[in-house]
């Protein structure tokens, strides 16, 4: 969503699926949006906890970590950790340390991002070290972001991350107010996959649609971040491997609208939602593409 | 202002009625759809 809609359409977006009975309760404040989303997502799925707060809480507690991992994994979280427990700990702490350095580096960069986030993302936790290659997002727990900074991972790459999922959550609520396709069970057709804007291989057309919005949301926070940097006399570092660099980003993400947009069952199976989706991203791929040369990453 | 405030105060009242009575019966179809989907999907 980050990138394709401006942030006056997302607020809006949020507000058309927020709960009216929480909205009530708490009045139609940040924190009304943010409880009223949380009570959406528990509608979804009921073991998602509520956190009654006015910003995005960074999960310290093991317990809680374990249910959500098990919510992503759609399997309950086995209770042996392989770390010991001091290290689980370390590790935690590190992690939360991680987060909150690149959440800061988000604030300063865009003050209204973290604001749709406080309100949107309920929760960020980290899982365990085996779990590092699992997606940050899962439809299966919206507003819930699975952060796991690995050490090598620099702080720029941690804030694409965190972007990427934020992104992709806006999209999982963006659906609840409109459905993005026509059939859902369609989507498992091997006939209706397209090929991926970030892994080279053929998705789930909800999937896809996802990577795209995901990628369009890198080309766009790369973007303010060079736009930002040239009035700063220290410059935020911006070398990253976790995506490809955005020329490369901008040809795949052109490929996967391209696998979509030539596959006719594909097509056929988009909402009026979903197909606003895919033009929005055909154009901001183009603009992007202007700039891509310059952005260098 | 915020932009989340302003987004808030920009709603107006059929807006506010529209989200309170309609539109929410409209997002608890879509809820549960995705939910049949996302449930059978990872089992």
């Amino acid at each position: 969503m980050l990138g394709l809609y401006n942030y006056s359409e997302i607020c809006r977006s949020l507000v058309h699926v927020c709960d009216p009975e929480t909205l009530g309760r708490y009045g139609l404040t940040p924190k009304g949006l943010r409880m009223s989303l949380q009570s959406r997502a528990q509608q979804f799925e009921p073991d998602l906890p509520v956190w009654d707060t006015e910003s995005t809480v960074i999960v310290s507690a093991s317990t809680t970590e374990k249910m959500l991992s098990g919510l992503f994994s759609g399997t309950p979280e086995k209770d042996a950790e392989s770390d010991s427990l001091p290290t689980a700990e370390g590790r935690r702490r590190l992690n939360s340390g991680r987060i909150s350095e690149a959440l800061a580096l988000l604030q300063s960069m865009d003050p209204h991002l973290t604001e749709i986030m406080n309100v949107a993302i309920s929760c960020i936790f980290t899982g365990r070290p085996e779990a590092v290659q699992d997606a940050g997002v899962s439809p299966a727990a919206p507003g819930v972001i699975r952060a796991n900074p690995e050490l090598h991972r620099s702080l720029w790459e941690t804030v694409e991350y965190l972007v990427g999922c934020i992104s992709k959550s806006l999209m999982i609520y963006d659906e609840f107010g409109q459905l993005h396709f026509h059939s859902r069970h369609a989507l498992t057709r091997p006939n209706a996959y397209a090929q991926g804007a970030l892994a080279l291989r053929d998705f789930p057309l909800d999937t896809v649609m996802r990577s795209i919005a995901e990628g369009i949301a890198i080309l766009n926070l790369r973007a303010n971040a060079l736009f930002q940097n040239l009035g700063l006399r220290q410059p935020i570092c911006m070398n990253s491997k976790l995506y490809p660099d955005s020329r490369t980003l901008t040809r795949q993400i052109r490929t996967a609208i391209q696998s979509i947009k030539s596959n006719s069952t594909a097509m056929s199976l988009l909402s009026i939602r979903g197909q606003e989706l895919l033009s929005r991203a055909q154009k901001r791929v183009e603009e992007f593409a202007d700039v891509s040369l310059a952005m260098q990453c | 202002m915020s932009i989340l405030t302003n987004a808030l105060a920009s709603l107006s009242t059929p807006e506010i009625q529209n989200l309170l009575f309609r539109r929410s019966l409209s997002v608890e179809a879509n809820i549960q759809t995705l939910r049949a989907f996302y449930s059978t999907r990872s089992a």
